[in-house]
């Protein structure tokens, strides 16, 4: 009987920390070692945390920016829209894995923010349908439900609200996947996204290689970082997901030698409006040849998963 | 000893769905009580379950000229959850418990800069909770 006791004082235990470890998966609060930072300031003390009582947020330390947030950067910059950057939308059907299809539903999200941004209004019908078939495969089609289809089709003159519903249905896909065993796929959404925002980035960057676009490559060093120690690493039992971490290895290998300052400078904080200000500046340096070298990766991994 | 196990397993079981549902339902409570058409979700949820005085901690990019809206949530009632915004030598460039425990703040942002968000529970309220963070930015 003591024995018995033992088993379910074990198993009490075993069952809280495997509670808590679905919760909080991960545990890593390592730094980025990689990045330079100068600080013209004295460090304040105050916003120190016992680094052993910090939870990483879903298992990553460290989000990857919208594709939409890339998107109206570039669009803002005065770029004309350029149907021939985009992924096919019919090409959904040639996607047959679950990694491909996975990526891809990430990069037709990313052309459908592009299309919406620019009010090509048929482009973001035809992108949000082949989003609609590849979640329906992926088993995440509440995010792309019939309503939410109706709903862009009832708003397709209206910018503002488009991009609400399709970001919206990209953050209820997030929430489901986070609370399932298919981690990996929201993972992959996330990466496919991100490159076409990316590859988006690098053929403006082509054509005008403004400081704008340099900053805005530059900063995804820290990106790329995350998305592979801090996301995909943790996958790497999932068939073909270690092929994409590779290729992403070979780009960081390129990002390792952009050098990225920093310079503190105090915010401003309006308490009435809700609004501060930050004032601090990154400074990122990055060879003409470094920046060919990661638009001419992301454009070759870029290829590799559209075809596929 | 069976039923023992049995029992146990159940329990983990129900457990982990709970909290995952529980994280799920507060994540577009968040939503819908602090993000108007104004502002566009990033797409991603920020969560993790904490207890006592634990911290939850991410990195972010914001860029440069644009507003973003950070809204952090515990629960089904607002500002149960701190947050604060530092930066990568750990000044502090926002913290919500100053401002009243605002649920959501905006931040304009001047120039491209890699924050750190994190959040903890306000312990006269919770004891434990999933804390939730959602960003957006401004169309």
């Amino acid at each position: 009987m003591k024995s018995s006791k033992s088993i379910v004082k074990g198993f009490g235990f075993l069952a809280l920390s495997s509670i808590l470890l679905t919760a909080c998966p991960g545990n890593d609060t390592d730094k980025d070692p990689e990045i330079e930072i100068e600080d013209t300031t004295k460090t304040s003390s105050e916003g120190k945390v016992n680094p052993l009582n910090v939870v990483p947020v879903g298992g990553a330390m460290f989000s990857v920016p919208s594709p939409i947030q890339l998107g109206q950067i570039i669009q803002k910059s005065g770029a004309p829209y350029n149907a021939d950057i985009l992924n096919n939308p019919k090409a959904y059907e040639s996607y047959v894995d679950l990694v491909s299809q996975s990526l891809n539903l990430g990069v037709y999200g990313a052309d459908l923010g592009y299309c919406a941004l620019y009010d090509k209004q048929q482009e973001s019908i035809g992108y949000i349908r082949s989003a609609q078939k590849l979640s329906d495969i992926l088993g995440i089609s509440d995010a792309f439900d019939v309503e939410t289809i109706q709903s862009v089709e009832r708003n397709l003159d209206n910018k503002d609200s488009l991009l609400y519903i399709i970001s919206n249905s990209y953050r209820k896909a997030d929430d489901y996947l986070q609370t399932s065993d298919l981690k990996h796929i929201g993972a992959l959404i996330i990466v496919g996204g991100w490159i076409e925002s990316v590859h988006f980035a690098g053929i403006l960057g082509r054509e005008n290689k403004s400081d704008e676009v340099v900053e805005m490559i530059g900063m995804q060093k820290h990106t790329i970082n995350t998305m592979l120690d801090k996301m995909l690493e943790q996958y790497f039992n999932e068939p073909g997901v270690e092929e994409v971490y590779n290729d992403l290895d070979d780009i960081r290998t390129s990002f390792n030698k952009v050098n990225i300052k920093y310079e503190y400078v105090a915010p401003e904080t309006d308490k009435d409006k809700k609004v501060t200000t930050l004032k601090s500046k990154a400074i990122v340096e990055m060879s003409d040849e470094v920046f060919i070298e990661i638009i001419e990766k992301i454009n070759a991994i870029r290829t590799k998963i559209t075809a596929s | 000893m069976k039923n023992i196990f049995t029992f146990f397993g159940l329990l983990l079981i129900l457990g982990a769905t709970k909290l995952n549902a529980q994280c799920d339902t507060i994540a577009n409570f968040c939503h819908q009580n602090n993000f108007t058409v104004d502002y566009v979700s990033d797409g991603q949820n920020y969560r993790a379950f904490l207890f006592g005085d634990q911290e939850a901690e991410f990195e972010t990019t914001f860029f440069g000229g644009v507003t973003y809206r950070i809204a952090a949530c515990t629960g089904f009632s607002q500002g149960d959850l701190i947050f604060s915004v530092k930066d990568q030598n750990n000044n502090v460039l926002f913290d919500s418990i100053e401002n009243q425990n605002s649920p959501y703040w905006n931040f304009k942002v001047e120039n491209t800069i890699t924050v750190k968000i994190s959040a903890k529970l306000d312990d006269l309220e919770n004891s434990s909770g999933c804390a939730t963070i959602l960003i957006g930015f401004k169309q």
